[in-house]
């Protein structure tokens, strides 16, 4: 008996004891969940305060993220650094998420020479394809990059998603044939003297100019590749390591290179197939060219304009797999990878948002963002790698000085962090329709419907004259940040507080990715700057009063070099709708009727048979 | 040669000096590869805007009347606008400078009166255990990396202090906390609090030059016949030392310490960028990053300034100090 009681106890205290620690650890289980960041809510802020600390270098800012003094990071992390937190030290503090990048790293190749003649041999075809086969992306991402890329046969990326054109010629890597090709351009090997014979001279062939940037590893390990592999079939190389700014004055002004590794980022919209590759762009002999690779081509051209120019959505589609087919079946540069990045943030949160092509900074993460398992408050700790150093948004240029911006001021659009298609934000709606611009030219004009509910953060109405007032004033003063968004635009016209028309003299469906590109700035506060001249350059808002936007986060201080602190904008117009009204309190269940009923019948009985009874018994 | 006229003469020899150090500095930015105007290459600009951006720096007009610019505003201390910030150069750097001479100054001078007394004292005691130590750490801490003895500070007493007590013992980044105390004690307790792994770095790597230096001037002094007179006469071991030996050994300090000083305002540009600092060395490391011309040669204007006063009163100091120069 005694030893049954003993078991009893004994199994009961371990259940307990078990039950126990299951309910310790069950709370930090569910903080430590990651989530996956692909879901994201149109309203926010959910925080109250974004405070943003400053470092000046990626790894003060990974100290500052293991010591828990940031919770998130705007960079993403060196191969070691990735390889260390996914060790066991880290795994439940540390989250690590995945993403690509809106750039890319390529082979630019140089077709014409600075006086406008064909740059031999790389004007040829089938010189350029020859070099294209000798280079191994798939090697280059895995031993250059570590795995963190992806190989490309196209300059626009998978990211780009339904723009992308995955069926372009593609030049598998192999030296026999590279030298086919060079067999194709007119070369003969010389056996002799070892060398591929040039059709043009009857000599050997020059040595090919190698540009690399000896300031970026990556790319100078990639080119040495590709110099080893065109010295393995022949080709003679001349070689030339050299830091940024050498390439730049060497490539981009003078044009005097062969091959240069070239990249770029940001690339949001495929528009840039124009931007860069087309005739257009190709200032020579001016310097600085835009597409100082100097590639011409009629039918990309062709095709070029109407993925800029067209204003529906298929003509564009079409004409970017075009564009890409041709880039490619021309070789006009060698596209390498694209790079795949991974940030980092401190577990513990809620409403991550992985944006596509920007990782979890993303501006839906701050909008969304929350402590695990709470519908909002805290802080959120962001780590910036770099200082601030302008928050003018008018003539502000460096990342960290917008990704502070971007949380006071706001487009009339914003786009999709997933599927990067326009939408509505500070309207309810927009139109494009064509129209004559000045000269008969056949324009665009673009209608919004703006939301009545926005306040700027001084409490002040915001209305169509803001977006008339910021638009028009930027027409006039060109700001370098701008101008490229500023294309075609004729004028901008507040029709009433709430409609706005823009008029450009162009026809293009990238005029909204121009639109969404412009911050709409507070008229009562800039008009006043912008009778002064060059009063946009000097001045420096450094007060609430002055950085006043309508966006999710409201200016609270900034001390240069240390920390910015915004808080969370209490009015903000895609604020987080109120929980509906708590349910009143339920009422005690009232017994069914049924219940009542059989009650009842049995009290009859009882009380029957009990009268039954006593009557039997007289 | 009378003082005064010694002083007139060093006086115009540093102003040709810095003549041209001037145009040395205009001709260097020019002879740069590259254009501050590159910043702009992603911006898909056309050409005509990109025009339009040289214009607003001055960049279209002819290079001899950019050089009478430039020279009249080095002589009239406005340094121009930042390409990049858009901003008066000179109140960027008047902004900066305290957070500099803080850092600076403080472990300049920290590595002036600790490594001489180290420097005199291990002359001392030549041979010793106190002499071997105090060499090989100023050896070796002086041939140390600025930026590794940094990075180490932040990987003790940041990331393994706060994995083993759950914060960092000392801040990792930063001139004060962020956001930092409203009291103006508290404020400034918390400033020292912030300096201290960026003093310890930098005291560290200088600290060590002035022992050496301090341990064989005091030397070279200490077989000196005065000395054996001052033994002779039954002084202290301690007046020996600090009343003979160190007094007359504090001769070469004055340069190295002059020189020294002057290279105070151009800040530390790597210390400050690994811990974060907000003073005149990462302001040169941005503008080295964005070809700000404008930045560049004011901050390496004012740092040849101070290096040709610096010296020109260490000259002047010495002739006061030291009993053997005359001027006359």
């Amino acid at each position: 008996m005694r030893e049954s009681l003993v078991a009893a106890a004994s199994i009961t205290l371990i259940t307990l004891v078990f039950l126990a620690s299951i309910a310790s650890i069950a709370p930090y289980m569910a903080l430590a969940e990651q989530p996956p960041g692909t879901t994201y809510e149109k309203y926010g802020p959910r925080v109250d305060e974004l405070l943003i600390k400053i470092y000046y270098t990626p790894e003060a800012e990974w100290a500052a993220l293991e010591a828990g003094e940031i919770d998130i990071t705007d960079w993403p992390l060196p191969v070691e650094k990735i390889e260390e937190y996914r060790g066991p030290d880290w795994a439940d503090k540390i989250w690590l998420y995945e993403y690509s990048e809106y750039g890319y790293f390529l082979f630019d190749l140089n077709h014409r020479k600075a006086d406008g003649t064909p740059n031999w041999p790389i004007s040829n075809v089938h010189f350029r394809r020859a070099l294209a086969h000798l280079v191994d992306k798939e090697a280059i991402v895995r031993e250059i990059v570590k795995g963190y890329g992806i190989p490309l046969d196209s300059v626009i990326l998978p990211i780009h998603a339904e723009f992308y054109n995955p069926n372009v010629p593609k030049y598998e890597y192999s030296r026999e044939l590279a030298k086919e090709e060079l067999r194709k351009a007119g070369f003969t090997w010389d056996e002799t003297l070892g060398k591929w014979i040039d059709p043009t001279t009857g000599k050997p062939c020059r040595p090919i100019i190698i540009y690399a940037r000896a300031d970026d590893p990556y790319r100078l390990a990639a080119a040495e590749r590709l110099r080893d592999e065109m010295i393995a079939i022949g080709l003679e190389v001349d070689w030339r390591p050299r830091e940024r700014m050498v390439c730049y004055e060497e490539v981009m002004c003078k044009y005097e290179y062969d091959i240069y590794t070239g990249g770029w980022i940001y690339m949001l919209w495929p528009d840039y197939l124009y931007d860069l590759y087309s005739s257009y762009a190709d200032a020579r002999p001016a310097e600085w060219s835009m597409n100082y690779p100097g590639f011409h081509n009629d039918t990309f051209d062709e095709w070029a304009r109407k993925l800029k120019y067209s204003l529906s959505y298929e003509e564009v589609l079409e004409a970017c797999h075009k564009c890409q087919e041709i880039f490619a079946e021309q070789v006009a540069c060698i596209p390498l990878w694209t790079t795949v990045g991974i940030k980092a943030m401190r577990s513990g949160w809620d409403g991550v948002v992985n944006e596509v092509g920007i990782g979890i900074n993303s501006w839906w993460t701050f909008l969304n963002i929350r402590p695990a398992g709470a519908e909002g408050g805290g802080t959120i700790k962001y780590g910036f790698k770099s200082d601030i150093e302008s928050l003018n948004p008018v003539h502000a240029e460096w990342y960290w000085d917008w990704e502070v911006l971007g949380k006071i001021y706001e487009s009339l659009i914003t786009v999709d962090p997933f599927t990067r298609e326009f939408m509505p934000w500070m309207c309810y709606n927009w139109t494009m329709e064509s129209w004559t611009a000045p000269g008969g030219v056949p324009g665009t004009k673009t209608t919004f419907h703006l939301l009545e509910n926005i306040t700027w953060h001084d409490g002040k109405p915001f209305t169509a004259e803001d977006v008339a007032f910021t638009f028009n004033w930027y027409l006039e003063i060109q700001p370098p940040y701008y101008a490229g968004y500023l294309v075609g635009l004729v004028k901008v016209e507040a029709v009433d507080p709430y409609m706005v028309v823009f008029y450009h003299n162009v026809t293009s469906y990238w005029i909204l990715a121009w639109i969404y590109a412009v911050p709409i700035l507070p008229k009562h506060i800039w008009e006043p700057i912008s009778q002064q001249p060059d009063a946009w350059r000097t001045f420096e808002p450094s007060k609430p009063e002055e950085l006043v936007g309508t966006g999710p986060f409201i200016f609270v201080e900034r001390v240069p070099g240390e920390y910015v602190r915004l808080k969370a904008n209490p009015n903000y117009h895609h604020a987080v709708p109120a929980p509906p009204p708590p349910p009143p309190p339920p009422a005690p269940p009232a017994p069914p009727v049924t219940l009542y009923a059989a009650a009842a019948i049995v009290i009859i009985i009882i009380i029957g048979g009990a009268v039954a009874l006593l009557r039997r018994r007289k | 040669m009378g003082l005064k006229e010694y002083i007139a003469r060093r006086l115009v020899y540093n102003v040709v000096l810095l003549f041209f150090v001037v145009v040395l500095n205009f001709i260097i930015f020019m002879a740069m590869p590259g254009d501050p105007t590159i910043m702009f290459i992603g911006r898909r600009m056309t050409r005509e805007q990109i025009e339009r951006v040289r214009e607003m720096f001055g960049l279209d007009e002819p290079l001899h009347k950019r050089f009478i610019k430039y020279m009249w505003n080095m002589l009239t201390w406005r340094f121009g606008i930042s390409f990049y910030t858009s901003k008066p150069v000179y109140w960027e750097i008047v902004e900066r400078i305290p957070n500099t001479l803080l850092l600076m100054g403080i472990s300049t001078a920290l590595s002036i009166a600790i490594g001489t007394l180290v420097g005199a004292y291990a002359a001392y005691k030549r041979g010793s255990a106190f002499d071997t130590a105090s060499v090989m750490a100023s050896l070796i801490t002086y041939s140390l990396p600025t930026f590794w003895m940094g990075m180490i500070f932040i990987l003790i007493f940041g990331k393994w202090a706060a994995a083993i007590f759950g914060r960092p013992l000392f801040p990792i980044a930063g001139t004060m906390s962020r956001p930092p105390p409203t009291e103006p004690i508290a404020r400034i307790v918390d400033m020292l609090w912030h300096m201290v792994l960026p003093v310890t770095t930098i005291f560290l790597f200088s600290y060590g030059q002035y022992v050496l230096l301090m341990r064989s001037a005091v030397l070279e002094n200490l077989t000196e016949d005065y000395i054996i007179t001052a033994k002779a006469k039954g002084l202290d071991d301690k007046a020996i030392l600090f009343k003979h030996a160190l007094r007359n050994a504090l001769l070469p300090l004055i340069t190295q310490a002059a020189i020294s000083f002057g290279f105070v305002l151009s800040g530390a540009i790597i210390t400050e960028t690994v811990f974060t600092w907000r003073g005149l060395g990462t302001y040169i490391w941005q503008a080295i990053q964005f070809n700000d011309y404008p930045r560049l040669q004011a901050t390496f204007y004012i740092i040849a300034l101070c290096v040709i006063i610096a010296n020109f009163i260490a000259d002047i100091l010495y002739g006061l100090v030291d009993p053997r120069i005359r001027y006359e």
